[in-house]
């Protein structure tokens, strides 16, 4: 009998009445029989079972002290079975007496499941593939029941990606252990062997280009030194993407390469591919009726990007045209295309474009309006009238289609169920050919709203807390977006609470009036599922308090899938751990209690990189050391290169010691720094020590060479604020002062500084890099004084207030103030002058591309009378404003700048004077404006700034050296030569100046 | 007393070799056919198709087979919510069954010879009931009669059983044929749904059940 298959049932039922009445079945019983009997006692065999007694007891349907049911016991195996924790159960019944109606102990005889835990690998294997990958090929699960039969299949994946990338000879054994929490533990022992090489590859087929062309396309050879690369899966698909890059460039975009298989020879240890590749004929590709640049062409048309010729591909280029053409004002643009059949080799397909005449999109009329005004509209809006940015306005039939759409959507999320908006184009607007204008009418409607709110089925979950953070709340805008997000919203509620299958459904019927509804929200909430235990493995190095503090589930909560990421992140934040996956162990099985499992693979604990760059800016000036020529600073070229070492989590206490060096022909800097983050089990408190050997001429005035030691707490206050608490003591020597010969010993003195600082940063910005609104604010307080160990006694404020706004839709206002004082609190020695107490190397240096660009770096402020280079000064005031626009389309834009201020050799120095009163007279404001230019990139804008300095300071300078300088001190025959800082400061750089 | 007497009950346990009552014999993912499921499945058909009760390996693997089935249909409606399914074919058909039978008793005797109870025939003919809706709901909407195939059906499978004189039309028999070729195509759509949600799921036979 076939009891499935819908048009056989009927007939099923029809025969059963025909003859069920007359069959005698013979029954051969099979199953013992005890339904009725008392059930005296249920046991478990073995008495240790995967679930705890509590759970089975809640979740068994079979009691003792009740009659035997067979449906009953057929429900318990199935409810045990479905909470995924056993493999076998087998029930038996035994009566306690020979007695007809004994009673009978019941016992379930269980064979539990296993689980995948940690899965793992040893054997040292080349990368690629890295051992992440070859994990990642075993598809074995973390928490997925774990079937011994899989892990051959997981081997042979393993094996397969090994032999892909030129491991031919590799051995991959599982092996795995039984472990705690009904986990077992996977280890691959994998042996790669040698990679293998590329050989010459066996091609076939109608490949028209010669051997050796295809050959050099696939860069399988050594450049220059010849003979053949290893084999990696990478270089495979590479070499094959090159042989179809080959035929591209000669127009066979039909080419088909496909890689057959790699011949092995042990002997040689190499491999040949084996290529069938046929180069199809050239398929030339022209606009006819417009100029259209083979770029664009291949930019528009997918038949390159998919290497192949469809219609549907063609169709999409020349809508892909045609929007091209009217995004340049060729609204009125019609495309066609023209496919010829392959002649001689070759296939053409002819777009024929017919661009119409050229337009502008000169106005845009929004009508109707009420409830949103009409900038609110616009901003949502593709379509754009001429501006400066988009010189033809930015408009399109697709463009108009989806401003109707997305405004309709706007009205609909506020309650307007039946907003009516229709966008009309009017060409040739006031009579003028070409111009054309938009009229968006808006019959925005009644607007609906919630008169009645009502929300059933939550039992298990109090929703008070976020009830009142509904969009479909009483006397709020009705719309189906709304209940939407509020359905999103209590659904995510339930999950973060351990409801994972909770559902929602609503419905709604009319209020008291026309225009207002009553809402049902309706919610199944499901079976609650808390945390059992949460397991960790791979901890090799690292110590488990390290991971168990950071844990944000303990046995008991609500199994919560957001708790368990949160988790994840800050295991990964810990920044020693390369990979952290998550499962909840027996996803699928229906048990309230789950284990919460991490699989962590430690980081590798060295980590080295290097570097090389190069600055060129007005750096430079002079042929030696000794010259005093240019203390202005000329333009000149610093080549640089940096070389870190860090070894991560020290003693597994995710602390890191790091080595930074950076060498240039302006710094050389060696640095030791110490990181012990979360300090105190505290998380946002991180502790580091870093010694520091710095050389550095980045003030053109001297060479300073610092040796510090410091001590830093970083404590993040909360998002926006972080305030960092600190103490450097260290000891700088001043060298190769390019100064009056008479300041010179004194100012070249060593010198210690013990400096206590507290520094608090604020940042409200919306993006650090590229910020368009918000708010930035530092101050830096350090006050150094003999209690320290300081040889110098000064306080140091510098405080920075920075603030954007935007103005309309495109244009940012950026503003920024900085104020520094650095008064003094005795001498700097012995004997010394106590008017100049503060060291040269800590004092203020300021101008340039990040502070005042009517200098150039460090420029600002008091100079040395006798050879011009700067002093550096006890106050700084710099303030800057941008105005930054969008320039050419969406990732050029520009600004126009204004940059005022300067370093005042003292706070009661401080002025806003703009003419300076002589060459000796620095404590006056410089005023600079320019304009730059941002590209925007992701790591933040390239950044170009030209700027004029209406009055950038003259000076006294001398061209010479300094040997000439002191010989001719001495006779007193010195020569002073007036010089000034060049009007006009470029400067190349990343990001915002602020 | 009470501790004494569970300690003898778990001597007797361990001493005397228990009776199986009831076992898994068939896992399909965390869902479970038991012994028992299998040998009521092998009763009620034999009773519908009035033959005897043969609990071979072969008989219990078919019975397997068709209850795996059920177990996949039946967990599709539940995810997809299709409610109850009516109650009254079933209930007709019941009806129908007893009426065959002299009397209640009689009706409850035969049902008693092949080892079932009443409720275990309803619960069978319930569930076709369901099975019924879900192709209804499930498959028949989406079935499109092209009527080239209605036309092919009347000359190939009408027209050539059609008794000489007999006069019959395509208009005549259109609705009939439609409803046949939506009846057909609907139940092969069951067929591969059943097929491929069979292959998705992991199903394991433990052979202690089938011996």
């Amino acid at each position: 009998m076939r009891t499935l298959g819908y048009s056989s049932v009927p007939k099923i039922i029809v025969f059963v009445v025909a003859t069920a009445a007359f069959v005698d079945a013979q029954d051969q019983p099979l199953l013992p029989n005890f339904e009725g009997r008392k059930i005296d006692l249920i046991h478990f065999d073995p008495t240790t079972q995967p679930l705890d007694l509590d759970e089975l007891n809640d979740i068994l349907p079979l009691k003792a002290g009740t009659p035997l049911n067979m449906e009953i016991v057929r429900a318990s195996i199935a409810r045990l079975y479905a909470t995924g924790r056993y493999k076998d159960i087998q029930v038996d019944a035994e009566p306690r007496t020979p007695a007809p109606n004994s009673p009978v102990v019941i016992r379930f005889s269980t064979r539990n499941n296993w689980f995948i835990g940690e899965v793992a690998m040893d054997g040292s294997v080349g990368e690629p593939p890295n051992p992440g990958q070859i994990l990642n090929a075993s598809r074995l699960e973390l928490g997925e029941p774990f079937v011994e039969d899989n892990l051959k299949t997981a081997a042979d994946s393993i094996k397969k990606l090994l032999v892909a990338n030129g491991y031919y000879e590799s051995v991959v054994t599982p092996e795995f252990k039984y472990s705690d929490h009904e986990q077992v533990n996977i280890m691959f022992h994998v042996k790669s062997g040698k990679r293998a090489k590329f050989d010459m590859p066996r091609l076939k087929g109608d490949y028209k280009l010669t051997p050796a062309q295809i050959i050099r396309a696939t860069k399988w050879r050594r450049f220059l030194i010849g003979g053949w690369k290893p084999i990696t899966q990478a270089r495979v698909r590479q070499g094959i993407e090159g042989i179809r890059g080959k035929y591209q460039k000669s127009n066979r975009l039909l080419a088909t390469i496909s890689l057959d298989s790699m011949e092995y020879k042990p002997a040689q240890r190499r491999a040949a591919p084996h290529l069938t590749i046929n180069a199809g004929p050239k398929v030339e590709i022209k606009a006819i009726g417009a100029k259209v640049s083979r770029k664009k062409l291949t930019q528009n048309v997918p038949i390159f990007e998919e290497h192949t010729v469809d219609r549907d591909l063609l169709v999409e280029g020349q809508r892909n045209l045609r929007e091209q053409f009217q995004a340049a004002g060729y609204f009125e643009a019609q495309v066609e295309f023209q496919e010829q059949k392959v002649v001689n080799d070759r296939e053409e397909i002819d777009y024929l474009i017919t661009p119409g005449i050229r337009h502008r999109f000169v106005r845009l009329e929004i009508d109707g309006n009420k409830y949103f005004n009409t900038p609110s509209i616009r901003e949502r809006m593709f379509l754009e009238p001429k501006s400066f940015q988009f010189r033809r306005g930015r408009y399109s039939e697709a463009f108009v289609r989806d401003d109707e759409e997305s405004i309709t959507n706007l009205y609909k999320s506020n309650g307007f169920r039946d907003v009516k908006v229709a966008a009309t184009p009017i060409d040739d607007y006031k009579g003028r050919v070409g111009d054309i204008a938009v009229v968006i009418k808006i019959d925005e409607g009644p607007q609906w709203f919630v008169s009645h709110l009502t929300v059933t089925g939550a039992q298990k979950l109090d929703l008070k807390p976020i009830l009142s953070t509904l969009n479909s709340s009483e006397d709020q805008p009705f719309s189906e977006f709304n209940v939407a997000a509020d359905r999103d919203a209590i659904i995510s509620y339930y999950f973060q609470n351990g409801f994972a299958n909770a559902n929602f459904e609503w419905s709604s019927t009319p209020g008291t009036k026309p225009t207002l509804v009553d809402l049902h929200f309706s919610v199944t909430e499901g079976e609650q599922q808390f945390v059992r235990e949460v397991l960790t493995m791979g901890l090799h190095t690292t110590r488990p308090k390290l991971v168990y503090r950071n844990l944000l589930l303990s046995p008991g909560d609500p199994l919560s899938p957001i708790r368990m990421s949160d988790t994840q992140r800050r295991l990964y934040d810990l920044g020693v751990f390369a990979q952290v996956n998550m499962a909840i162990q027996n996803p699928d099985g229906e048990s309230e209690r789950k284990y919460v499992v991490y699989d962590i693979a430690e980081a590798r604990r060295y980590s080295i990189t290097g570097g090389f760059g190069a600055e060129i800016a007005r750096i430079g000036g002079g042929s030696n050391s000794q010259s005093l020529d240019n203390p202005g600073g000329a333009t000149g070229f610093s080549p640089r290169v940096s070389f870190d070492v860090s070894r991560i989590n020290l003693f597994g206490l995710g602390h890191t010691l790091s080595f930074r060096s950076r060498l240039s022909t302006l710094q050389k800097r060696g640095l030791i720094d110490y990181l012990a983050p979360r300090i105190f089990n505290h998380p946002n408190l991180d502790f580091s020590f870093t010694t520091l050997f710095d050389d550095s001429k980045d003030v053109r005035t001297f060479t300073s060479q610092r040796e510090e030691a410091s001590v830093q707490v970083t404590h993040r206050l909360s998002k926006p604020t972080t305030l960092f608490y600190r103490f450097n003591y260290r000891q700088v020597h001043v060298s190769n002062l390019k100064i009056d010969p008479l300041l010179a010993p004194r100012l070249a003195q060593s010198v210690r500084i013990g400096l206590v600082s507290v520094n608090l940063i604020e940042d409200r910005r919306d993006d650090p890099t590229d910020a368009h609104k918000g708010i930035y604010n530092t101050v830096d307080m350090g006050f150094a004084s003999s209690v320290f160990g300081s040889q110098a006694n000064f306080l140091r404020i510098l405080g920075r207030n920075a603030t954007y706004h935007r103005i309309g839709k495109k244009l940012v206002f950026a503003r920024e103030t900085t104020m520094g004082i650095a008064p003094s609190f005795g001498a700097l020695k012995k004997n010394a002058d106590p008017t100049d107490p503060i060291p040269l190397p800590e004092r203020f240096f300021g101008g340039g591309g990040s502070s005042h660009r009517g200098f150039p770096e460090n420029q600002a402020g008091p100079r040395d009378l006798t050879t011009g280079f700067p002093l550096g000064g006890a106050a700084l005031l710099f303030n800057n404003t941008e105005l930054r626009f969008p320039l050419i389309g969406v990732n050029i834009g520009g600004v126009v700048f204004h940059d005022m201020g300067n370093v005042y050799s003292g706070l009661s120095k401080i002025s806003f004077r703009v003419s300076q009163k002589d060459p000796t007279d620095f404590d006056y404001m410089v005023h600079a404006a320019g304009f730059g230019i941002r590209y925007r990139t992701p790591i933040g804008p390239v950044r170009v700034d030209l700027a004029y300095s209406i009055n950038s300071p003259k000076f006294n300078g001398f061209k010479g050296t300094f040997a000439e300088l002191v010989q001719c001190t001495g006779t007193g025959t010195c020569q002073r030569t007036e010089q000034r800082i060049s009007r006009f400061q470029y400067f190349f750089s990343i990001g915002q100046t602020f | 007393m009470q501790r004494r007497a569970t300690i003898a009950a778990l001597f007797a346990a361990v001493l005397a070799p228990a009776a199986i009552i009831d076992r898994v014999a068939v896992a399909l993912g965390n869902q479970v056919i038991t012994e028992s499921e299998i040998i009521e499945e092998i009763r009620v058909t034999a009773y519908l198709n009035g033959e005897p009760v043969g609990l071979s390996s072969k008989s219990r693997h078919a019975a397997a087979d068709r209850l795996i089935e059920q177990k996949l249909v039946r967990k599709e409606r539940e995810l997809e919510r299709y409610g109850d399914p009516p109650g009254e074919t079933a209930a007709a058909t019941l009806a129908a069954i007893e009426k065959r039978y002299p009397n209640p008793a009689a009706f409850d005797r035969a049902l008693h010879d092949y080892g079932l109870t009443k409720a275990d025939l309803q619960a069978h003919l319930l569930w076709q009931s369901a099975l019924l809706q879900f192709v209804e709901q499930r498959f028949r909407p989406a079935v499109q009669v092209n009527q080239d195939d209605v036309k092919k059906y009347f000359e190939e499978k009408v027209l050539p059983g059609v008794k000489p004189g007999q006069k019959v039309s395509l208009d005549e028999m259109r609705e009939s044929i439609e409803e046949t070729l939506t009846s057909t195509q609907a139940d092969k759509q069951l067929d591969d749904w059943l097929r491929d949600t069979r292959a998705r799921t992991h199903i394991e036979f433990f052979d202690e059940a089938f011996r």
